[in-house]
């Protein structure tokens, strides 16, 4: 789907592309502009993993998207199941959900009323692509969520930070650690309400740096690696990493919801 | 951009969308996923269309230097020193995680280099769809630097409706636990 609607959009992307690598203001707001209204433009930029390949620490660049400034709500969702019923709860197949999906709302059309502006949770990932798909976008990656949300790369003092985070908020006890806008974003409306969110590519190979040998993840995801993070004291991100490793495809959780992001064009 | 590069594979265009497939398919059969791959000799192929026999399937890229080349001798040793009442039960399936750099005629390199015979098939998709296949399977992979993944070592054995039916991933020491999961199956 995407592919089939490539060819006009290259040719708008690359004025974008172009322009930006000329003076800059004017053209990241035409870049900016192109992003819709519940939506952050997050400029390109480069994403730190957080853990070390083997060889040492690299680099990923990213490229700009428009972000969803909030995770997508149960409203929205709603209407997103009207018009394609195969999402509905009583419809979906286990290969793409679990039995928990969606399981706080009464029907396949009636979430709780008081839920409708909140973020929608009891979602798998292949509902959650699917949606963002339908609305023209996908999910972000794990780079481009870490960049945009994890609270800035390497040059932040991110451990100290996250706790005195956790302790203030006030919130989900894990808060602190479910997203927090990069220092570039900050004055935007991106928000982070207190959940988990899905990525597209959740099923990394994570915490274990050794090429191919990485099924040993399941004991050292936590405690044995933390000697491979490139900063050890990111707690956040931490928790992040673990909790995505222990994910399924079909899982549907009450802390786990997600935002659709759109390729700029 | 250069993710829409990669994956530029024409005839992929009119069924990149994915959605549920609705019909008789079990409800957990891995070949609910409306994907179309490609195999080493060029034939498109939907997943649907290996319903039958049961299928030992791995993830794999021809470059890995680590557990890859393990697993696929490990699966080939199985293939040919396999029990005579299961051995026309089984079909072999690979995967490849780098569709960038194993192009058809990489796969058929491959298939020669290996000695795979016509019970393999070596299947190429678009990054977006291995991702999803590997999602459904539990199989965690990432490209760590150029033409190298951190990945699982998994290996498993899907029944002929396409339902995972069993996974391990210390097949290459452990071939017997596949032979046991094979003889469950119902003919």
């Amino acid at each position: 789907m995407r592919r089939s609607i490539a060819a006009p959009l290259l040719v708008l992307s690359a004025i974008c592309l172009a322009a930006e690598a000329g003076p800059a203001k004017p053209v990241v707001n035409a870049c900016k502009s192109t992003c819709r209204a519940h939506e952050v433009f997050v400029p390109a930029g480069v994403y730190q993993p957080f853990f070390k390949s083997g060889i040492g620490t690299r680099t990923v660049p990213v490229e700009q998207i428009c972000l969803s400034a909030t995770p997508v709500s149960h409203e929205e969702y709603l209407a997103f199941v009207r018009d394609h019923p195969n999402w509905r709860k009583s419809r979906i197949k286990a290969l793409f959900a679990e039995d928990s999906y969606l399981v706080d709302w009464q029907d396949d059309l009636t979430p709780q009323p008081a839920l409708l502006s909140k973020p929608v949770t009891f979602v798998s990932w292949f509902a959650a692509g699917a949606y963002c798909e339908a609305r023209g976008g996908r999910l972000p990656t794990v780079a481009e969520w870490e960049r945009f949300a994890g609270g800035g790369t390497s040059s932040a003092a991110p451990g100290a930070t996250n706790r005195s985070a956790a302790g203030s908020s006030g919130a989900a006890p894990f808060a602190f650690a479910m997203g927090k806008s990069a220092p570039e974003l900050a004055n935007t409306a991106l928000t982070f309400p207190g959940v988990w969110e899905w990525t597209a590519n959740f099923n990394s190979a994570l915490v274990s740096g050794r090429i191919g040998t990485n099924e040993g993840a399941d004991s050292s995801q936590f405690c044995g690696d933390g000697i491979r993070a490139v900063d050890p004291s990111n707690y956040g991100a931490f928790l992040r990493y673990s909790f995505r490793s222990s994910l399924r495809a079909n899982f549907a959780l009450k802390n786990l919801g997600f935002r659709c992001v759109r390729e700029v064009s | 951009m250069r993710l829409r590069k990669s994956v530029a594979f024409p005839f992929l265009a009119a069924v990149a969308m994915t959605s549920v497939v609705t019909g008789d398919t079990s409800e957990r059969s891995v070949y609910q996923l409306d994907s179309t791959w490609v195999e080493d000799n060029g034939h498109a192929l939907r997943l649907r269309t290996l319903e039958g026999d049961m299928q030992l399937l791995a993830l794999i890229y021809t470059t890995c230097t680590g557990v890859c080349p393990i697993t696929v001798k490990a699966m080939q040793m199985f293939s040919r020193n396999i029990p005579a009442d299961i051995r026309s039960r089984i079909r072999y399936l690979l995967v490849t995680v780098d569709p960038e750099q194993d192009t058809l005629a990489v796969l058929r390199e491959y298939r020669r280099e290996m000695k795979l015979d016509r019970r393999w098939k070596l299947l190429r998709g678009s990054a977006k769809d291995v991702r999803e296949l590997a999602a459904v399977l539990g199989f965690n992979y990432e490209q760590i630097e150029s033409g190298q993944f951190a990945h699982s070592n998994l290996v498993t054995l899907l029944d002929g409706r396409g339902e995972i039916v069993h996974q391990q991933n210390d097949f290459a020491g452990n071939t017997a636990a596949v032979t046991e999961a094979i003889r469950q199956q119902p003919r």
